[in-house]
């Protein structure tokens, strides 16, 4: 009874993420945003994101190190709160011709109004607005564990959302496997563990991320509490595919193909697990070139 | 008495234990819910959403003679409204462009004039005039706001009254003509065939 309603309200929570209407909403002006945006600046105006968004994804594995032979089953619920900093919210663009090929200091996806360029005969030029007003980017993720053979588990994140065409379509489908250390270092007073994950990520049809992420972590059990830390090294890289369409038979479409990868690759961790019984809950904070606050709830044994 | 005491420490335990329980469920509860969802209301910023447009209106000149006129009626509004409803319109490019289709020579020359005019007004002003300025010069789109392209000399009352033309709501109908003539180099053939084409580019702001 008891695991069932923790299932309910883990999946309650879920879907009230992916369900929130305003939450779409941003999503599409966001598509509509970035169709706008030439190749040269589409980079820039979604960088902060990719890291953000990177950083939130390669986040909130696990509250231990502890990793020994065994059975273990766990379904989580994750969320992730990256920190959007005052520098992340502008980017230097360069506006369209006839205006001046100089940059300009604009809003990204983060940032308030866009920059508005002067041109000559008094013409003017709006650069795109940001459209997120955050000053966190959140996120969320199922994740289910199993394992333990060979001091080995595997974790799998999977979330896949088809439905409304308002809303874009959302797929998610990770990997991760971690093993611990502790059969080969026995006298070490700490649990140790390293792990290597893969995650993949489509928003609508523009949007394709993917990120890896290699971490050693080292854990101490105090009764139901553990502390754990660690230190990661990660990756993020987002396609983005578009149209840049001209509206017009004399100006050809232009395909837009770009890959671009996140600012953050090293980051260390802190953070505490609390292992009640079936239920466990974890929260730790990453410090790297973004940082990152996450959270879990998980069920299992 | 000890078994009291163990008794009463397991019921203490258990007790703060399942409060904790709550308390720490509650929290992570609330944390998430919170990080999630303090978004939905406020995720998205009330700035505008901007559309770049592009539209073009090419003039088919077919010519054996030295002089060319055509005009096209342009109803702003209903070609925007094709597009997208928008709140704002911001016109930040005029821009010409010569499809030599034909087989005129691209050391053609032409003299012209781009002429402005709304459906409900005889006033007539020019926009830009282009002077002996060869084919092979305008291949490629030229702003007609920058002076220092080749051949091209804006007119400033013209420019100014056709960016107060999309200012304004609804967008008016005008009439863009042009007018000129051709001058061949030697021995080029006397048929003259060109796409002169006209592109104009806006900015739409919208709410969705």
């Amino acid at each position: 009874m008891n695991l069932r309603n923790n299932f309910t309200r883990i999946v309650s929570l879920l879907f009230l993420f992916f369900s929130c209407n305003t939450y779409a909403f941003a999503q599409n002006q966001i598509e509509e945003t970035i169709k706008q945006l030439s190749s040269d600046n589409v980079t820039g105006y979604l960088q902060p994101f990719l890291n953000g968004f990177g950083a939130n994804l390669n986040s909130g594995f696990s509250g231990t190190a502890s990793v020994e032979t065994g059975l273990f089953i766990r379904i989580d619920a994750i969320g992730m709160a990256t920190f959007i900093r005052d520098p992340e919210k502008v980017y230097e663009a360069v506006p369209p011709e006839p205006f001046p090929q100089e940059r300009v200091q604009t809003a990204t996806i983060f940032g308030g109004q866009g920059a508005t360029v002067q041109g000559p005969q008094g013409l003017t030029y709006q650069m795109q607005n940001g459209h997120l007003n955050l000053d966190y980017l959140p996120f969320v993720v199922p994740q289910l564990t199993v394992g333990n053979i060979y001091n080995t588990q595997v974790m799998v994140r999977f979330f896949t959302y088809t439905g409304d065409s308002d809303i874009p379509d959302i797929d998610l489908v990770g990997f991760g496997v971690r093993h611990g250390f502790g059969q080969y270092i026995s006298a070490l007073p700490v649990d140790l563990s390293g792990g290597v994950y893969y995650q993949s990520f489509k928003i609508g049809e523009i949007i394709d991320t993917s990120t890896l992420a290699f971490d050693v972590k080292a854990s101490k059990r105090f009764g139901p509490l553990t502390l754990y830390g660690g230190t990661q090294y990660e990756y993020a890289s987002m396609n983005v595919q578009y149209t840049l369409t001209n509206l017009t038979e004399e100006i050809e479409d232009q395909e837009i193909d770009l890959d671009f990868q996140s600012d953050n690759n090293l980051r260390l961790t802190a953070g505490l697990n609390i292992s009640l019984g079936f239920l466990h809950l974890r929260s730790d904070i990453s410090i790297g070139n973004v940082s990152v606050w996450s959270a879990g709830i998980g069920i299992g044994i | 008495m000890t078994g009291l005491k163990r008794r009463h420490n397991q019921i203490w335990i258990n007790f703060n234990t399942q409060t904790m329980k709550k308390r720490l469920y509650t929290f992570f509860s609330a944390f998430i819910f919170l990080t999630l969802t303090a978004g939905c209301d406020d995720i998205v910023s009330d700035d505008y959403i901007i559309l770049d447009t592009i539209n073009s209106f090419e003039y088919h000149i077919d010519t054996e003679t030295d002089n060319f006129s055509q005009t096209q009626r342009l109803p702003l509004q209903a070609i925007l409204n094709e597009i997208s409803g928008a709140d704002e319109v911001n016109l930040y490019n005029v821009t010409v462009k010569i499809k030599n289709i034909g087989q005129t020579s691209p050391e053609t020359e032409i003299t012209a004039r781009l002429d402005l005019s709304r459906e409900t007004s005889d006033e007539v002003l020019t926009l830009v005039d282009i002077s002996d300025a060869t084919l092979l010069q305008f291949e490629n789109r030229q702003s007609i706001f920058l002076e220092e392209n080749n051949g091209i000399t804006p007119n400033p009352e013209g420019v100014q009254a056709i960016q107060q033309i999309f200012r304004e709501s609804p967008l008016p109908v005008i009439d863009l003509s042009i007018e000129g003539h051709v001058k061949r180099p030697t021995g080029a053939p006397q048929r003259v065939t060109f796409d002169f084409v006209i592109t104009i580019y806006t900015q739409l702001s919208k709410k969705d």
